[in-house]
């Protein structure tokens, strides 16, 4: 500090000591004229000017008004004025530090979810396609279907028209099996992921490979030799990072394949998920899907594209040229003669091109809403954090009104007192700002664990983040400085000094108490929020699912993959079925297409037998393939007739269970038994029978009530996938010793039968609510920490409050008031602002709930439990917090009180 | 501001004028040409009739005050005997301020004056 301050003096210091010089020189010079002798003249007027060095320093004080020395003095008062008061200051970083770390971890976490570049080249000039009917499908924010075909494909290829490059990938990864060449035939199969991609993906997204190559257009081609590239990740964990992988050959569901390259370390692909085991060409579709070839299909839709437009192209401009091309192949696949209906729906297809540098991710539809919902959560902490400090810094104006009161006698600037105070306010923030961006990135590992975000997203310090930190922190400064340094400047230095502050009776409504009532009010719209949101997941964990979650395993195998038939598949199950029942601990087994909140689903339309809906109602039906024993696996009251069983067999009659919905909906009061339906309309076959009916089972979504829904057999499978692979074994004994029981029988069936999955039912349905558990969890803990921040708030406003009126209490209990009186006295002044605050939130916290109406469960935005719980709590806290200074106040003897006046 | 109070207070009971009237008389001082810091106590000195005696502790911390404060400005300038010295003057500001202090001072002495008289009538 010194050395600061010296940057300025030196020059000044010198001039001052001239001009003292001066006058020395001057006085003796007079001296001298008057008579004295040289020598006591200029003794004389030294001693007459008195201690130089102190009136250098007490000159030099005058000096510190220098706008940066000015500044310098107020940070450095500023921290002295911290140190003072640790009390005050640990409150208020640690609120802030809370209010500025939350909103910076949430703030990082979306920006990292939702606008996080892809580690590619020039990501900003990447465009997806969309089709202009799924509406936002290719925006990069929802789940989309693929939609072009290989055809258009090779249409495309050949000019790549608007774009510098476009290049086709299928959406999703393909499960393969896999062995490396050469491996022993005793070895089972292991399981990998592969994506299919053209052979200009690599090239489009600008992605080098580590080692080896990347794929190339010509890899791309039917005849070509079958090469793969490997993703970083594999080669660590499956080649052990082992250089010499280029030239080795893995076979993949059959084909020999030859390892040209590894991809880049950070590349994972275009979607927000973890990366592949193996990117393939998409010539090798057929080899790899072990389906027919979709390579000249025209009405197989299985692809997505990506374009890179030119340097300066609008995606506008390009969707428009490429709109028009595929408007152009459309035409040329449609022939010559096109009917006129033809040619206006290829007139209206269109495409759109939505940024893809983000890349294609699940996760910002996911984290979209219940981020967005936690940022306004942690902006209201902040709002409470700020309102906190202002009535605190309030508060404190007591202890300091002396200091101020001074400082203008001595002819301060109001102005001055005012930006000293607001420097006081700002260093704080900054303070608490520091320790708010050490507690963000203490708590975004939590965060990241928690939300179980895919660790290919960099959860990291964002440069634009950081800046927004910076600029909360110096607005939260601002916003709860400028009341204060308002109050501050505007004392009436004179008055006070002639006038001392004798307050009786009950203070006005002022700063102060509008402060905390805006505390309370937030609060109560947090505690609301979390209230709800608990209640929600009480009654989402409590409520009848229809089946029994405890104790049931789900062991996924893929038959598929392991080189079945179709035509083999029903001895499969069969044997299954068998084998997993006789399993010593099992209860019983089954087999389904795919099992409770597990994330899939599939519906469409049907008809039923004899049955016309009423005008413009769609018939919707839920459907799911079973094996024998489902019900009883899971649990699931049987209502009527009889459940899908062994007697179900491909050349049995097709049968069916309902559930009561279905019943409810298209057969209220009858039986529905022997009735029969179809997919679609009209009726056509496969036509089912209805053989049972089931209790409603919340399948598909905990949060949803029952649709109609069959259980179609399984050994019967008339979709175009008969390959099921999700067991659930139900089990009495312990899951390890099954588990392994289990394994033992797939082996002995077919020794490439392996467990793919496994996970057990209960952890399922768990999962499927840890979403909402999460935001419920942090809800709560904002809420509190909310209540908290208000609690302090009043104890601050209320303690103060007392400290101004100990001279009237000393008097009122000289004058023989009762202490419960007084007690009374001080603490109406909390209740009412407290009141207040409820009644200012109530209406707020129900606008809120509206808003987050998406996360609530069985309860009303105005529940009246929630209101009553957050009320009670919020009524409890303040009173406490009031008491407690409150009860100081009147256990003072009456005459500390009136000496402390 | 406190650090420096701290420093300013052995000289507090030596400071017999209140603030601004300091001020007031230096700019009064001031007001017929520049001077340097000794003729300014000089001149109070001598137009109080050796009454008001200005401490070099008040006076220079005061001119270098009002001169942040823009009332007066400082030049360096020589006097008639060849002394290097550093002449104050008036700015536009510091003739305001003047007038400013003046009157109020005049308005306080009167008030006071008034009380005084009452009291001695009483």
């Amino acid at each position: 500090m010194k050395q600061f301050d010296g940057l300025f003096r030196r020059r000044r210091d010198e001039d001052l000591s001239d001009e003292i010089e001066a006058h020395l020189a001057m006085a003796a010079h007079d001296r001298v004229e008057r008579g004295e002798g040289k020598v006591e003249a200029e003794a004389a007027a030294r001693r007459e000017f008195g201690n130089r060095a102190l009136v250098q320093e007490v000159t030099r004080e005058m000096w510190r008004w220098g706008s940066l020395e000015r500044l310098w003095q107020d940070i450095r008062f500023g921290l002295w004025t911290m140190r003072r008061s640790p009390g005050f200051t640990t409150v208020a970083v640690l609120s802030l530090a809370l209010g500025i770390g939350a909103n910076t971890a949430i703030l990082t976490l979306i920006e990292a979810v939702m606008s996080q570049w892809l580690p590619v080249k020039d990501p900003a000039r990447l465009v997806l396609f969309y089709d202009g009917i799924n509406s936002g499908v290719y925006s990069g924010r929802g789940y989309h279907s693929d939609i072009f075909s290989y055809p258009f494909w090779e249409f495309l290829k050949k000019s790549a028209g608007p774009f510098e490059d476009v290049c086709a990938f299928r959406q999703s990864n393909d499960r393969v099996a896999m062995h490396l060449a050469g491996a022993s035939d005793s070895e089972p199969d292991e399981r990998a992921e592969a994506h299919l991609v053209a052979g200009n993906y690599f090239r489009v997204l600008g992605v080098s490979a580590a080692i080896g190559r990347t794929l190339r257009l010509e890899d791309d081609a039917a005849n070509a030799v079958p090469v793969a590239v490997i993703s970083y990740r594999y080669w660590q964990d499956r080649f052990h990072s082992d250089s010499g992988v280029v030239g080795k050959s893995v076979v993949l569901n059959g084909t020999a394949f030859t390892l040209v390259g590894v991809a880049a370390r950070e590349f994972f692909g275009e979607r927000i998920r973890t990366a592949p085991d193996f990117w393939l060409p998409l010539a090798f579709q057929p080899q790899v899907l072990q389906r027919e070839s979709w390579l000249a299909a025209q009405d197989v839709y299985w692809l997505n594209f990506m374009g890179r437009l030119k340097p300066g192209d609008t995606a506008q401009h390009a969707a428009a040229v490429v709109t028009a091309q595929l408007q152009q192949f459309f035409l040329a696949q449609a022939g010559t003669d096109v009917a006129p209906s033809t040619r206006r729906k290829i007139h209206e297809a269109r495409i759109v091109l939505k940024p893809g540098g983000t890349g294609i991710s699940g996760l910002r539809y996911l984290y979209s809403e219940p981020l967005h919902m936690l940022m306004a959560v942690v902006g209201i902490v902040l709002l409470i954090a700020c309102a906190n400090i202002a009535t605190l810094l309030l508060a404190r104006a007591a202890a300091r009104r002396a200091e101020f009161m001074t400082r203008l006698a001595l002819g301060a600037a109001p102005g001055r007192i005012m930006r000293q105070v607001l420097t006081e306010s700002v260093l704080l923030s900054l303070t608490g700002g520091l320790a708010g961006i050490i507690f963000a990135w203490w708590s975004l590992k939590g965060l990241v664990v928690l939300l179980d975000i895919n660790p290919v997203v960099k959860v990291r310090p964002d440069p634009a983040v950081l800046i927004f930190t910076l600029v909360i922190t110096l607005l939260t400064g601002l916003l709860y400085g400028v009341i204060p340094a308002w109050r501050f400047s505007n004392m009436e230095a004179r008055s006070m000094t002639l006038v001392r502050y004798a307050e009786f009776g009950r203070s006005r409504f002022g700063s102060t108490q509008a402060l905390i009532v805006v505390q309370v009010a937030l609060s109560c719209v947090l505690l609301v929020g979390a209230g709800l949101l608990a209640r929600s997941l009480l009654k989402l964990e409590t409520q009848e699912m229809g089946f029994q979650d405890g104790q049931v395993l789900i062991v996924s195998i893929d038959p598929q993959m392991a080189g079945y038939q179709k035509n083999e598949l029903f001895a499969l199950y069969r044997e299954l079925n068998e084998r997993l029942n006789q399993i010593p601990g099992v209860v019983s087994a089954s087999l389904a297409r795919y099992t409770p909140e597990s994330g899939n689903s599939s519906s469409g339309n049907f008809s039923i037998e004899g049955y016309t809906p009423s005008a413009g109602k769609e018939m919707n039906l839920y459907s799911v393939e079973v094996g024998p024993h489902f019900f009883e696996t899971l649990r699931t009251p049987l209502l009527m007739g009889r459940e899908i069983g062994e007697r179900d067999t491909p050349s049995a009659p097709l049968a069916a269970v309902v559930n009561q919905k279905f019943v409810d909906t298209y057969f209220p009061g009858q039986s529905p038994l022997g009735k029969r339906f179809s997919n679609g309309s009209p009726l056509r076959p496969p036509i089912f029978e209805i053989v049972g009916v089931a209790a409603n089972e919340r399948f598909y979504d905990v949060r949803q009530q029952a649709e109609p829904m069959a259980y179609l057999a399984a050994w019967q499978a008339q979709g175009q996938s008969p390959y099921f692979g999700d067991l659930l074994i139900r089990t009495s004994a312990d899951e390890a010793s099954v588990v392994a029981a289990v394994r033992r029988a797939l082996f002995a069936i077919n020794k490439k039968l392996i467990v793919v999955n496994f996970t057990r039912l209960d952890h399922q349905v768990e999962e499927s609510l840890a979403q909402q558990k999460l935001i419920t969890d942090l809800s709560s803990v904002f809420g509190f920490i909310a209540l908290l921040l208000a609690a302090i708030g009043i104890y601050g406003t209320v303690a103060y409050a007392v400290s101004r009126r100990t001279f009237e209490i000393g008097v009122r209990i000289a004058l023989g008031a009762q202490r419960q009186n007084i007690l009374a006295m001080i603490l109406r002044e909390s209740v009412v602002l407290t009141l207040v605050g409820v009644m200012v939130g109530l209406p707020l916290a129900f606008a809120a709930a509206r808003w987050i109406k998406g996360f609530l469960f069985g309860v009303k935005a105005a529940d009246p439990l929630a209101i009553a719980a957050a009320i009670v709590l919020i009524a409890l806290v303040s009173l406490l917090a009031g008491y407690i200074p409150a009860a100081r106040a009147t256990k003072t003897g009456p005459a500390f009180a009136l000496r402390y006046e | 501001m406190s650090t420096a109070m701290a420093k300013t207070e052995p000289y507090k009971d030596r400071i017999e004028l209140l603030q601004g009237t300091l001020d007031m008389l230096i700019l009064q001082a001031l007001r017929w040409g520049a001077r340097h810091g000794y003729g300014i106590s000089q001149a109070i000195r001598a137009g109080s009739g050796e009454v008001l005696q200005v401490e070099t502790g008040s006076l220079y911390p005061a001119l270098h005050r009002m001169e942040r404060q823009g009332w007066i400005k400082a030049e360096w300038g020589t006097t008639e005997n060849n002394q290097r010295a550093k002449y104050y003057q008036l700015t536009a500001a510091g003739k305001k301020q003047l007038t400013r202090e003046h009157s109020r001072w005049k308005q306080m002495a009167a008030a006071i004056g008034g009380l005084m008289n009452a009291d001695g009538e009483a």
